[in-house]
């Protein structure tokens, strides 16, 4: 049984294919049901981790750049990210595996969230999303209103 | 004679500053021939994006500048065009700003005293071994810092990049009942700020001594956030429309940010200027606090700026429950604005010190141009003093040691480098 969902889509929307995960939330806001919690943001924050409960569902989507073809969609459980090369973190590089890596170090429960990533093309001031990340755009959709009513029909099951 | 040996040495990013930019260091035996901290800044980007504008987009422009100070740059913007357009925004909404600010200020601080600088006085590589060995000290610094980001949720409608914040006041005014929803998590905080202020006090100093020129806003009335006049420590005291007189920016080969000079000299901006030029006008429970860790109003110590840093927290939360205690919703969320050409300036107090900004309007309302000047560029120029004088102290040591030191003191400042730079990498030479 799952608790609230919650799908977070980060990037700015003025950096190119940076916005991906924030158009893809305001999307998915129109098509997922009204009892799940959608929202966008420039950036991750410790609050996106620090309400949920024991069973909630977190579903981040964000901008990826991993050396993969522009258009990839990569999935993450939080063990996946949260790891290398997080010494070097700053208030302005606190990005989304430094979160989750404090959280799984603080105890926070996230065992239900999962991590859908878009690689980039770009992420230029002003540029607008990638022809390859619009291409992809519904298969990202996709991925995740499915993985959103798989915790739903989980939700509903006693 | 032989030839000195040359060794480089490069630390691929220096950690936990906020954003990135590059340190050069060149040693010739036990002379330090150069220190340059290159800020690679967007070159003047925002000011050539504020041209063409409408003076009501800037607030919301400006605030992009930086998701960490994003109410300071507001402030400033809004300060200096309602200072062209002669708008008196009153007792209520000035309050209302000003608690704002105390949000930000309290978020701010809490992020880099706790998950960035305490690190470098416990032996542990970041947040991330703090959570291991101290998770309740990591989880007081987390809720600290919410306290802030509730402030700026509450008043400016987000944590991140405020949209409330409008030239003559806000879109919105929260009712009473709304803003004293906020008193219970402020008064935790209030307690949680002087743990702090103990707790960072115990720390283990290295000695480092500075002859710093402090420069801040100076209120006779308030510690300053929003108002008051630059001052220096050298006896400067001139209103902020007269800034660009006396503090003198100018380009150096190896930066594309500006160096600040105050009368052709460095100087430093930031929470150890605002305490000396501003520490009779702490608030009761801070000058105690103060006193109770031994630290005098003129730190010159760098290192120390981490109680200052946890001493404003203090000053802010409390002020935060004064403000919310007597606050009464004024009659309209924003004064009227009568639009005329000209020139405004103002200067107000971001956590990492005093933030400039000059607009020229034309009579339509819109930005002929734009001229900001960060906290970060303006001490750009001490913080190469600093090197300059820490690294003779550091020839005996290993080039890891040497760059993990410059690391160090480059973070007690707090640079927030993305607002004026990309990138920040550490090349040691020597030759």
């Amino acid at each position: 049984m799952t608790g609230l969902v919650y799908v977070v889509g980060l990037g700015n929307e003025l950096a190119g294919d940076d916005a991906a995960g924030l158009i893809a939330a305001r999307k998915l806001r129109q098509s997922l049901p009204a009892d799940v919690h959608v929202e966008w943001r420039d950036k991750p924050d410790w609050d996106m981790f620090e309400r949920l409960g024991e069973d909630d569902v977190l579903i981040v989507i964000d901008a990826v750049m991993g050396g993969a073809a522009s258009g990839t969609i990569h999935r993450f459980a939080p063990d996946d990210i949260a790891g290398a090369g997080l010494r070097h973190c700053s208030s302005h590089g606190l990005g989304l595996a430094h979160w989750a890596a404090l959280a799984v170090k603080l105890g926070q429960p996230v065992r239900h969230m999962r991590i859908f990533g878009i690689e980039i093309a770009q992420a230029e001031l002003g540029a607008g999303l990638s022809a390859e990340v619009e291409k992809n755009m519904p298969r990202l959709l996709l991925e995740v209103e499915n993985a959103v009513q798989q915790s739903l029909a989980a939700e509903a099951t006693p | 004679m032989a030839e000195p040996r040359t060794r480089k040495i490069k630390v691929d990013v220096l950690a936990r500053v906020e954003g990135e930019g590059a340190l050069d260091v060149t040693l010739a035996g036990d002379e330090v021939r150069d220190v340059h901290l290159r800020i690679f800044e967007p070159p003047r980007f925002f000011e050539t994006l504020l041209k063409g504008r409408h003076y009501t987009e800037v607030p919301d422009i400006v605030a992009r500048i930086c998701g960490i100070c994003p109410v300071a740059y507001q402030m400033s913007a809004v300060h200096a065009l309602e200072s062209l357009f002669d708008v008196d925004v009153g007792d209520s909404i000035r309050s209302l700003r000003r608690l704002l600010y105390c949000g930000e200020w309290i978020e701010s601080h809490a992020l880099h005293v706790y998950m960035l600088h305490a690190p470098d006085f416990l032996g542990v590589d970041g947040a991330l071994d703090l959570a291991a060995s101290e998770p309740e000290i990591l989880q007081r610094g987390l809720r600290l810092k919410k306290a802030g980001d509730i402030i700026l949720t509450l008043l400016g409608g987000r944590a991140v990049h405020p949209v409330s914040v409008c030239v003559g006041g806000f879109s919105r005014v929260p009712p009473v009942s709304e803003l004293r929803t906020l008193l219970e998590d402020l008064k935790w905080a209030r307690d949680a700020a002087l743990d702090t202020v103990r707790w960072v006090g115990g720390f283990d100093f290295p000695n480092l001594v500075q002859d710093y020129t402090f420069v801040a806003l100076q209120s006779e009335a308030e510690y300053p956030m929003n108002e008051g006049d630059v001052a220096a420590s050298n006896g400067l005291k001139a209103p902020a429309s007269l800034f660009e007189e006396h503090c003198e920016e100018h380009q150096e080969p190896h930066s594309t940010a500006l160096h600040s000079h105050l009368h052709g000299k460095p100087y430093l901006v930031g929470p150890q200027a605002r305490l000396c030029l501003n520490h009779q006008r702490l608030r009761p429970i801070v000058k105690q606090a103060m006193a109770d860790v031994g630290l005098n109003s003129s730190v010159t110590n760098p290192h120390q700026s981490i109680i200052v840093r946890s001493l404003e927290i203090l000053q802010a939360v409390d002020e935060a429950i004064e403000i919310i205690d007597a606050y009464e919703a004024p009659a309209v969320p924003a004064e009227h604005v009568v639009v005329k050409g000209g020139t405004g300036m103002a200067a107000t107090e971001a956590p990492r010190g005093l933030l400039y900004h000059r607009y020229r309007v034309n009579a339509e309302g819109l930005i002929e141009e734009a001229k900001i000047v960060p906290p970060t560029s303006q001490n750009q120029a001490r913080i190469e003093e600093d090197m300059r004088n820490l690294l003779p102290t550091l020839l005996d040591r290993e080039d890891g040691e040497i760059a993990f030191e410059c690391e160090r003191l480059i973070r007690c400042y707090d640079p927030c480098i993305s607002c004026a730079t990309h990138f920040l990498k550490l090349n040691i030479k020597r030759i």
